[in-house]
């Protein structure tokens, strides 16, 4: 039996599995996508630390690599540098001394001469040998320098000693660094022993060490390094050991020491500012590339997210849409199903209402026609109330059941031609109007308009009805039927039912169409208080509106409107 | 086989079948109230003679009107009697119902008492004074 049933609601439940199928579809779906989310995500992150790594654990070593090759090559460099220098020293003393000048003039524009190429050279000579006695450090003292010991050593025995002085010269060459008493800079002094006919002299010269490395540097590395060149004389190898290494914490830094004649150099090699900052650069596009990399990771696991968040809850959507459609289908019926109900009861209502009313209407008539003589004028009068309140119950629930129509029964638009139906209207109150003489105008060819035609017809009867049943004893009723201000171009035909009847006074005109209000109590006015209510009803339902404009004494006059959309 | 002719009521509300039948009855009619479908039915096939035409109410317990109708209009005996609907409401559906079931006319019980008495007078009227009626199979086939 439930399978029969399931298949007697086929359609209903097709909807409704789809809509269990579909849901169940996107749990799988989003289980799987944030599986797949996952794995991605997972693998750019492998992938991102893999390149970190690499690009980190690469660029450090690089950097050492390149300060130590730096490093390496200067030393190198330096020696040959100094070794050439000195020898240029040589080359120099041999030439000055051989070809002695006749005067200190002479000797100091061959010097000058030679000195263009090579200006980090002094020269001082001493023509003879108690001119150099006397002189000998002067050049240092005047100028701030002070000679080492063992320099003082060398010149003291210069001074004193032939033997020495002879020795010296056998040996040639005196190198030795000397260091500004004030400046600190260094200085390396270079003494040679000239001998000629007359004398012997003494060839001296200074090496200006700053200058010297500061053209070696400008020459071989001219903007990679800063240095600091400091010198002592030294035979202990640990010492150099110590300074020979990469400095671990300033990976950038050097300290390289140079071995020469005794002499240790140290040199602190850091790299220049821009240097640094180039290299940063490069690190730093290699940091952007990564950059580039993790962002588009994140990018495509973000967008398969958005994707997956988006497919999901369109779907999601789809689902609750397809629900409220089922959903909203079934309401519908149901209200069908309702309206239909409530149509059936009302008509069941009105049969059975009816009936007794007939009965009682029946009995009451047979009652006053068969036995009215001896029931008397009282009694009569009574059985005419009956028949009276009867009557007026009938046309009450009639109403009633009008209005819970009215916005409730879809209507067929029919087209209404409104002058016709007017006097159609006109016709069945004939009895009425002729009896209290109204006159009645009912403008010709007034629009044609599509409405409902049972209702159109309620409208205007119910308007011309009032009008006939409110009028004034004392003149002649006079009802208008009219369309008024068509002109206006508001899309809406107005249509005008007036009269010169008691009218209403001002306090009542919004109270008039609510359902039950009478305004004038008068017993001879039959009426249920519907009959405006009904009107505005209707009107409102297809889109118009119903006003009222009138004054006690004066006449009434009901101004409705029909959209001309509603023009057949 | 009386030669009076008669009348088939068929109303379930005792009053109104008494308001009618005060109206329809007289020396020359027989008035024959049933008060359901069933009722009328069963009379109709228990007795011989046709009723010159049927007064039928919409609504009547255990078949009503327009069920009674639908039988009248597909039995071989008594689908030419004519059936005149009486109907307490107003209810377009159901008078173009009646129409398409085949009724010879419907009418709405009015109101008024006296409105009613005219109507019923008026259909009596009609139909046994001006309209001509078929001859019942007995009486075509009978001499």
């Amino acid at each position: 039996m439930p399978f029969t049933f399931l298949r007697s609601n086929d359609r209903k439940d097709s909807k409704e599995q789809h809509a269990v199928k579909s849901t169940s579809r996107s749990i799988r779906d989003f289980k799987s996508s944030l599986i797949k989310s996952f794995i991605v995500f997972l693998t750019g992150v492998i992938f991102t630390w893999q390149i970190w790594s690499l690009i980190v654990n690469r660029r450090l070593p690089t950097l050492q690599e390149s300060v130590e090759e730096t490093v390496e090559a200067t030393r190198t460099h330096l020696r040959e540098f100094l070794d050439e220098r000195v020898a240029h020293l040589d080359v120099f003393a041999h030439v000055l001394g051989y070809r002695p000048p006749s005067s200190q003039e002479e000797f100091n524009s061959n010097v000058s001469d030679l000195m263009v190429d090579f200006p980090e050279w002094r020269w001082v000579r001493y023509d003879s040998k108690d001119q150099a006695a006397n002189n000998w450090g002067q050049p240092f003292t005047a100028s701030g320098f002070s000679a080492p010991a063992n320099l003082q050593d060398s010149i003291q025995r210069i001074e004193v000693d032939k033997s020495a002085v002879r020795a010296a010269a056998r040996e040639g060459i005196f190198v030795y660094p000397i260091q500004h008493s004030e400046t600190k800079e260094l200085y390396l002094v270079r003494v040679g022993i000239v001998r000629d006919q007359s004398s012997i002299g003494v060839l001296w010269g200074v090496l200006d060490l700053k200058m010297l490395l500061a053209r070696y540097f400008e020459q071989n590395k001219p903007d990679i390094y800063h240095y600091i060149v400091s010198m002592q004389k030294t035979d202990l190898v640990s010492d150099l050991k110590v300074h020979e290494r990469i400095d671990k914490v300033r990976p950038y830094q050097a300290t390289k020491t140079l071995v020469w004649n005794g002499y240790v150099f140290r040199i602190d090699f850091w790299p220049r500012p821009h240097y640094v900052y180039s290299r940063a650069i490069d690190l730093n596009i290699d940091l952007a590339g990564m950059m580039i990399i993790v962002m588009g990771l994140l990018f495509s696991t973000a967008s398969s997210f958005l994707t997956w968040n988006v497919s999901t809850r369109t779907r999601m959507l789809q689902i609750q849409v397809d629900k409220r459609t089922v959903e909203l289908s079934r309401k519908n019926e149901q209200l069908k199903t309702k309206s239909e109900e409530v149509e059936n009861f009302i008509f069941t209502i009105s049969h059975d209402l009816k009936s007794p009313i007939v009965s009682i209407q029946g009995f009451t008539s047979i009652l006053k026609e068969e036995f009215g003589k001896i029931l008397g004028d009282t009694g009569n009068t009574y059985i005419d109330r009956v028949l009276q309140n009867t009557m007026k119950m009938h046309h009450l629930i009639q109403d009633l059941l009008e209005l819970s129509r009215i916005g409730r029964v879809e209507e067929k638009m029919d087209v209404v031609e409104t002058s016709k139906l007017v006097n159609e209207i006109v016709s069945e109150h004939r009895t009425e109007i002729d009896k209290k003489h109204v006159k009645i105008v009912v403008q010709p060819q007034m629009p044609a308009v599509s409405f409902p035609r049972i209702r159109m017809h309620q409208v205007f009867d119910n308007l011309i009805t009032n009008a006939i049943k409110y009028s004034d004893d004392k003149k002649t009723p006079e009802i208008v039927i009219e369309t008024n201000g068509n002109d206006k171009h508001d899309n809406l035909f107005h249509f005008v039912v007036r009269d010169n009847g008691i009218g209403i006074d001002k306090e009542y005109h919004e109270k008039i169409f609510q359902i039950f209000q009478r305004v004038h109590v008068d017993k001879n006015i039959e009426g249920t208080g519907i009959g405006l209510s009904i009107v505005k009803k209707i009107v409102e339902k297809y889109g118009g509106t119903v006003d009222v404009f009138s004054e006690s004494g004066v006449g009434s006059k009901f101004e409705f409107t029909v959209p001309r959309e509603n023009v057949a | 086989m009386s030669l009076k002719p008669s009348i088939l009521l068929i109303e379930d509300n005792p009053d109104h079948a008494e308001f009618i039948r005060r109206v329809l009855y007289d020396d020359a009619t027989d008035v024959v109230i049933q008060p359901d479908g069933q009722a009328a039915l069963e009379y109709l096939r228990n007795r011989g003679n046709r009723p010159s035409f049927i007064l039928l109410d919409v609504k009547l317990p255990k078949k009503d009107g327009f069920e009674v109708l639908a039988i009248l209009r597909t039995n071989e005996r008594l689908r030419d009697v004519p059936v005149v609907m009486l109907s307490t409401s107003f209810n377009p559906d159901e008078i173009r119902r009646a129409y398409r079931l085949g009724v010879n006319s419907f009418v709405s019980k009015p109101i008024d008492f006296l409105e009613f008495n005219k109507k019923v007078k008026q259909i009596k009227e009609f139909w046994l004074g001006v309209a001509e009626l078929p001859l019942p199979d007995e009486a075509k086939s009978a001499p």
